[in-house]
């Protein structure tokens, strides 16, 4: 009530996050992010695909959840399928409008190939608040992801050929300044917490998920939980995840500048740190 | 205490459950399964068969010791990677051990023995041989070898693989030590 949580925390504030990007090299863009006890790694994997059909000038993005069994051992064998499907709807819906990502860049010649972004989101700990680590991980990560340039050659026949460019920093990044954050709302008592941790998950009755751009733009909210919310916590819900959201974003685009500038010779910690 | 089905509890030692799970982009192709498919399930059985022989299982009698090992990001030689990294886990979880497990793959090109194969060794198609091995007493707890290898060569390949495994052991003591070192230190002993 006093704005005073069991950590310490205000009701608005993050616990301390650690964000880590190319942490594996064998991806287009990697990320790892830590939010207390919970631990989030996601790569991207870019890869020459068909356009859908309803949309031929455009790439696409897909969501694969895995939750390893060592974040808790219920997820052993098929049991973290359940929250890793619903973890990868949410993320395809956040991501299902227009501005978020800009799919035009993605596509190489239209119909025929595009670019398809195969994001592999691994849980690898589960500390509370899952949804909004696994979002700015993936932020990060499609920050990070660099995929290289490819021209397309035509010869008389009239079919067409890649040619991938050999320069290997020659490559396209893309632009995340749309991306949208989930920044989720929990309700305990009559305030609601940003940031919860295990157990004020427990505690609480319902939360509202809310994504969030970096204008402040909300694409997608969802309430998730057995309790309910009445209406007008719901808006007051809304105005503090627009207001945290436009924090968390300007944060996390600083410490991802600062670590770009850093160049190649930053030294990485990875998982050994 | 036990998961699942109980009917499985050994009266007078401890059940050994391992899971091998691959990330999605830990390969340069992607994977569309992390586990339950075949390679996963089998190296599940390889590290099971491993650590029965090295955990003391009898000291832990109708209960169950569950090893999880993530591969992040592969590049050859996932088995012995997985081997070593749960040998220290083991061990950093307390549970008794005969000795460490330390292991290593080697191949044989050329007529060279070659020890810790990368992925582009491994995926040459030449014989390949993992070994697990308890260093102190120099026991073998695993070994598995693909395609053919004259028996001559076999001696050279085995040696080599034997030999790499005990410069992982010196490595592995060393950090188990100095872990040891500061966490007492840390407790104020």
């Amino acid at each position: 009530q006093e704005d005073l949580r069991v950590d310490g925390r205000g009701c608005e504030d993050y616990r301390c996050v650690e964000v880590e990007t190319d942490v594996v090299s064998n991806t287009s863009g990697s990320a790892r992010v830590k939010l207390g006890h919970t631990d989030i790694l996601v790569g991207v994997k870019a890869e020459m695909g068909t356009p859908k059909l309803e949309k031929p000038n455009e790439g696409y993005l897909e969501f694969f959840v895995d939750c390893s069994a060592n974040a808790t051992p219920e997820f052993e064998g098929r049991g973290g399928d359940d929250l890793g499907t619903e973890i990868a709807n949410t993320l395809y819906r956040i991501f299902n409008n227009k501005s978020s990502v800009d799919l035009k860049a993605l596509c190489v010649s239209p119909r025929e190939h595009c670019w398809v972004l195969y994001v592999d989101v691994l849980l690898l700990e589960c500390g509370g608040n899952l949804f909004d680590t696994i979002s700015i991980a993936v932020k990060a990560a499609l920050f990070n992801t660099r995929i290289p340039r490819v021209r397309v050659l035509e010869d008389e026949e009239g079919s067409k050929d890649i040619e991938l460019s050999d320069d290997p920093y020659d490559c396209i990044r893309l632009s995340v300044e749309n991306v949208p954050c989930i920044v989720t709302l929990c309700k305990i008592g009559y305030r609601h917490v940003v940031d919860a941790t295990l157990q004020e998950e427990a505690c609480s009755l319902a939360s509202l998920l809310v994504s969030v751009t970096s204008k402040g733009v909300v694409t997608c909210m969802r309430k998730v939980g057995k309790g309910s919310l009445d209406p007008e916590s719901i808006f007051e819900m809304m105005e503090t995840g627009k207001r945290v959201g436009k924090v968390l974003h300007a944060s996390l685009q600083s410490i991802l500048h600062k670590e770009e500038s850093l160049g190649p010779k930053r030294q990485k910690v990875g998982f050994l740190g | 205490q036990i998961r699942g089905s109980r009917a499985r509890a050994l009266p007078d030692r401890a059940l050994v459950n391992c899971q091998y799970s691959s990330a999605t982009f830990s390969t340069g192709e992607r994977k569309r399964r992390p586990h339950g498919d075949r390679k996963s399930c089998e190296m599940g059985l390889q590290l099971r068969q491993t650590f029965e022989a090295a955990i003391l299982t009898q000291l832990h009698p109708r209960s169950q010791i569950d090893i999880y090992v993530q591969v992040l990001q592969a590049d050859g030689g996932t088995y012995a990677a997985c081997v070593n990294a749960a040998t220290l886990a083991v061990l950093d979880a307390g549970i008794p051990m005969r000795d460490f497990v330390c292991a290593c793959s080697a191949g044989f090109v050329d007529s060279t023995a070659l020890a810790d194969l990368s992925h582009v060794e491994e995926a040459a198609g030449g014989p390949q041989l993992a070994l697990a091995l308890l260093p102190a007493s120099g026991q073998i707890a695993l070994l598995e070898m693909d395609a053919r290898l004259h028996e001559d060569h076999l001696e050279q390949v085995l040696e080599a693989a034997a030999r790499a495994a005990r410069d992982v052991h010196t490595l592995l003591d060393r950090v188990v030590r100095q872990h040891v070192r500061e966490a007492s230190i840390l407790l104020g002993d």
